[in-house]
């Protein structure tokens, strides 16, 4: 049963507003979590299925981006990190994305939320041990 | 040798953030684990590597229209304020407890989502058994 037809249109938006409220949240208190929260929202709000996996994951992808953002300007107070060793970091995390991007789009669905289950269940994982 | 290695680590964690798997926080794990980085230093390291590895990505998967944009305007418009709610509540919140009860969270929502690929799969072997 597709689930996004017991949805209305108003419980979406709900949905969205409430969940990316609590995923900002996620991110400010641990820098890190709100893409996961983006993802199984837009896996309520759509119902689930392989076919728009590519477009959940893409899409909480970009969420996260200015919210990751304004999480680097309120952590950088907190640490007394040397703004140079970021410089280093840049270049090969562009190629890194940039790779990923173009891999994805020639990746299945199913090939890509495995990877993304996975990375979560790690992500987990360090969350409990650290 | 070092940097080669953080160099590697960065890019291979990156492309897991430009295809949307996100990174989870695992270069955080090799800064601190590895590397013996400070916390607070390291998740900064691994925001700046996300912000420019999706710098980059984006406009793959807006030019390939795997963005929603509606959604992503209501994600960002009630996810931002939500971001400095919690960057006050960061300070007087145990964030032990907090980050413990989410890691379970990632675990059981990853692994539901690895039990439903597994599922379709199984699902779909047993397609050209059935004919």
């Amino acid at each position: 049963m597709d689930k996004s037809r017991r949805l209305s249109g108003a419980a979406k938006f709900a949905v969205a507003a409430l969940g990316s409220s609590l995923a900002g949240a996620v991110n400010g208190i641990l820098g890190t979590g709100a893409g996961t929260v983006f993802y199984f929202i837009c896996l309520v709000i759509s119902g689930g299925g392989d076919d728009r996996s590519k477009d959940h994951l893409a899409t909480a992808m970009a969420a996260v981006f200015p919210l990751s953002a304004i999480s680097l300007f309120t952590y950088s107070g907190a640490s007394a990190t040397d703004p140079l060793s970021f410089f280093t970091l840049i270049l090969p995390a562009a190629a890194g994305g940039l790779a990923g991007a173009l891999l994805a789009g020639k990746m299945r669905g199913r090939i890509l939320r495995s990877l993304f289950a996975a990375v979560s269940v790690a992500g987990g994982i360090n969350m409990i041990l650290r | 040798m070092s940097a080669v290695f953080d160099i590697v680590a960065v890019a291979a964690f990156s492309v897991l953030a430009g295809s949307g798997a996100g990174g989870g926080g695992l270069l955080v794990v090799y800064l601190t684990v590895f590397r013996g980085g400070e916390q607070i230093g390291s998740q900064l390291k691994n925001l700046a590597a996300f912000v420019a590895a999706s710098c980059a990505a984006l406009p793959v998967h807006f030019r390939a229209r795997n963005i929603d944009p509606a959604l992503l305007a209501v994600f960002t418009v009630f996810g931002v304020p939500g971001i400095f709610a919690g960057s006050r509540l960061r300070n007087s919140l145990p964030a032990g407890i907090v980050s413990r009860i989410f890691g379970a969270v990632l675990i059981l929502g990853g692994g539901g989502v690895l039990f439903g690929v597994i599922k379709d799969c199984v699902r779909r072997g047993e397609g050209p058994r059935r004919e």
